[in-house]
């Protein structure tokens, strides 16, 4: 991952959102963050960013649980709209679910690299933000 | 009629001649009557030799026969068969009257009047005495046959005791099958190689009821217990039995608004030659194991759906401790690296954020526990639109703030059995959930409705 690259985080809880971006920033990667409570704004920013031509995230780091909509609809809308025509964006479930049902529903979506349970360690994070 | 000149054992016959050979007739004075005499002597003779000849024979004949006098039924002549069948000795039988081993005279005397009407008695059944005073049946003829102008009987004795026993046992075995077979609980209809009903019992005719609604009858073709539509179905059924295979199958018939399970099966019959000579149809009546397994099968169901909640219920459990337990760790990670007291100040203000919501979490997670605990003891009737109701009210802050629209559509005499914590509670939900996560682009409109669903 480039250094220039944004990280998307989209979870509802803020202060794991906070507690995220001081980890990233205590390990010396200071990517950009955006981040979003809700499956819905993340989407429409997205949109935005594709349609400014700007440049879209380097990776999302999804929850499922989350009011308005939740991930799996995000990843339902994700594919409709094509954001990621020409720019495939990795995208991992980030979850304190431990249902199996959840983690054989990310199975279904090609766009899940991988499912992490909270709390990811930060040699997770590092592997997979590929520094 | 039968013409025989015969003596009887102690050669006293009156109407027999008594004559040696040689020995000379009396009054005889003329050559002419001698020769006649002597002729008459010679045919004499000729005729006791045969009458000895035919005493001979009959008294080594197992056939058991009893010639007695017409005038007062004295035994004159027996048969070997006779002492075999009475066991005793000619001597002690010959002279006595026939009376003495008929069991019912009255019987008898019955047939002595048929005898005299018709010349014959054939095979009637009359019990005789043997001389252990054993009873006998007998299957008796008695024939009339006249010897030097004196009417006798003989009677023909054919033992059927043995033959009546056997008949006896598998009359009583019979019934006994069939006392079984009225009283079992299961319905059997047994039919011919040609599908028509031999025989059946009750269980059976009320299965019929039940089935075809009709009663069934010994005769009848089990196809016309069927409407058109059905006699491909049936064929496709009795065809492999009528191949010597036995088939099975449940059967759900309602009648009368009752609902009845019955297992039935079909078994082939097989004469001696092993050929299929017909078959029977079984019918167990299993209405209350059905009911048994429907009830199992649903018990099986809620516990199964009360797992799966339980399961998804420690799902909700797990997730929202883990939440907060793996962003405690975080920030007490930071806390003790972190340097700057500004920087902890905030990290702190993040730690009892997450303390206060874990705490909230523990006592909705007690909340739910404890109304689950009680919600089968609590049940009571409630005005469901009532609490709705109270629902709005105790939301109106979120309401108005929102700009929500709630319309309660319940209709104000509708009750639901049901503990009063928990509805209050599932209301609640339904309200601040719906506002909580109402979309922002729209005005929210809440509404309330109701559908009634007859329980299985």
């Amino acid at each position: 991952m480039k250094e220039t690259e944004k990280i998307c985080i989209i979870d509802d809880d803020e202060i794991y959102i906070f507690l995220m971006k001081k980890s990233l920033s205590a390990m010396g990667i200071n990517n950009e963050v955006i981040s979003f409570i809700n499956g819905s704004d993340a989407l429409e920013a997205l949109i935005q960013l594709k349609s400014n031509h700007e440049e879209l995230p380097g990776i999302i780091l999804l929850d499922i649980n989350m009011p308005i909509m939740d991930g799996w609809e995000f990843l339902t809308e994700f594919r409709k709209v094509n954001i990621d025509t020409y720019k495939k964006i990795p995208i991992y479930i980030v979850s304190s679910s431990i249902a199996n049902e959840d983690f054989e529903k990310s199975k279904t979506f090609p766009e899940i690299l991988d499912y992490l349970s909270k709390p990811v360690d930060l040699e997770t994070i590092v592997s997979i933000l590929n520094f | 009629m039968k013409s025989l000149q015969l003596k009887n054992e102690n050669n006293s016959s009156n109407n027999m001649l008594e004559l040696n050979r040689g020995q000379s007739l009396t009054g005889t004075n003329n050559k002419t009557n001698c020769i006649d005499n002597l002729e008459m002597i010679e045919a004499a003779f000729i005729i006791k030799e045969k009458e000895g000849l035919l005493e001979n024979i009959f008294n080594f004949l197992p056939v058991p026969l009893i010639i007695t006098r017409n005038k007062n039924a004295e035994i004159i002549l027996i048969s070997a068969g006779v002492e075999t069948i009475l066991h005793i000795n000619k001597s002690e039988i010959i002279g006595k009257k026939i009376n003495e081993i008929i069991v019912d005279n009255q019987e008898y005397n019955q047939l002595l009047l048929q005898l005299n009407l018709h010349g014959k008695v054939q095979n009637s059944e009359i019990a005789i005495r043997n001389f252990h005073g054993k009873s006998i049946l007998c299957l008796l003829s008695i024939e009339i046959i006249m010897a030097n102008e004196e009417c006798l009987h003989i009677h023909s004795f054919n033992n059927i005791s043995e033959i009546k026993h056997l008949e006896d046992a598998i009359q009583n075995s019979e019934d006994n099958l069939r006392t079984v077979f009225e009283n079992t609980e299961v319905g059997y209809i047994l039919f011919n190689q040609f599908q028509n009903i031999v025989s059946y019992n009750k269980p059976a005719s009320i299965f019929a009821i039940k089935e075809f609604n009709k009663e069934i009858h010994i005769g009848t073709n089990f196809s016309t217990y069927f409407p058109e539509i059905m006699r491909e179905y049936l064929s496709n059924i009795i065809a492999p039995v009528l191949n010597g295979e036995t088939t099975s199958f449940e059967r759900y018939i309602l009648h009368n608004g009752e609902h009845h399970w019955y297992y039935v099966k079909f078994s082939p019959v097989f004469n001696k030659d092993q050929l299929v000579a017909g078959f029977i149809m079984s019918m167990e009546n299993i209405t209350d194991r059905k009911k048994n397994e429907i009830e199992l099968n649903n018990s099986l169901s809620l516990v199964t759906e009360q797992n799966k909640r339980l399961l998804n219920f420690s799902y909700i459990v797990s997730h929202n401790l883990r939440s907060h337990a793996s962003n405690m760790s975080s920030i007490l990670s930071f806390l003790e690296k972190e340097k700057s007291e500004t920087e902890k100040a905030g990290l702190l203000i993040h730690l009892k954020k997450v303390s206060n919501l874990l705490n909230e979490t523990l006592y909705n997670l007690n909340e739910v526990v404890s109304i689950q605990r009680n919600l089968q003891t609590t049940l009571e009737k409630l005005n469901l639109s009532n609490y709705i109701d109270q629902a709005i009210e105790i939301l109106n802050k979120e309401i108005i703030a929102k700009n929500v629209t709630v319309h309660n559509n319940i209709p104000n005499d509708i009750l639901i059995n049901y503990n009063p914590a928990y509805l209050e509670s599932i209301l609640l939900n339904f309200l601040s959930n719906s506002i909580k996560y109402s979309s922002p682009k729209r005005v929210p409109i809440i509404n309330f409705n109701m559908l009634t669903k007859k329980i299985q």
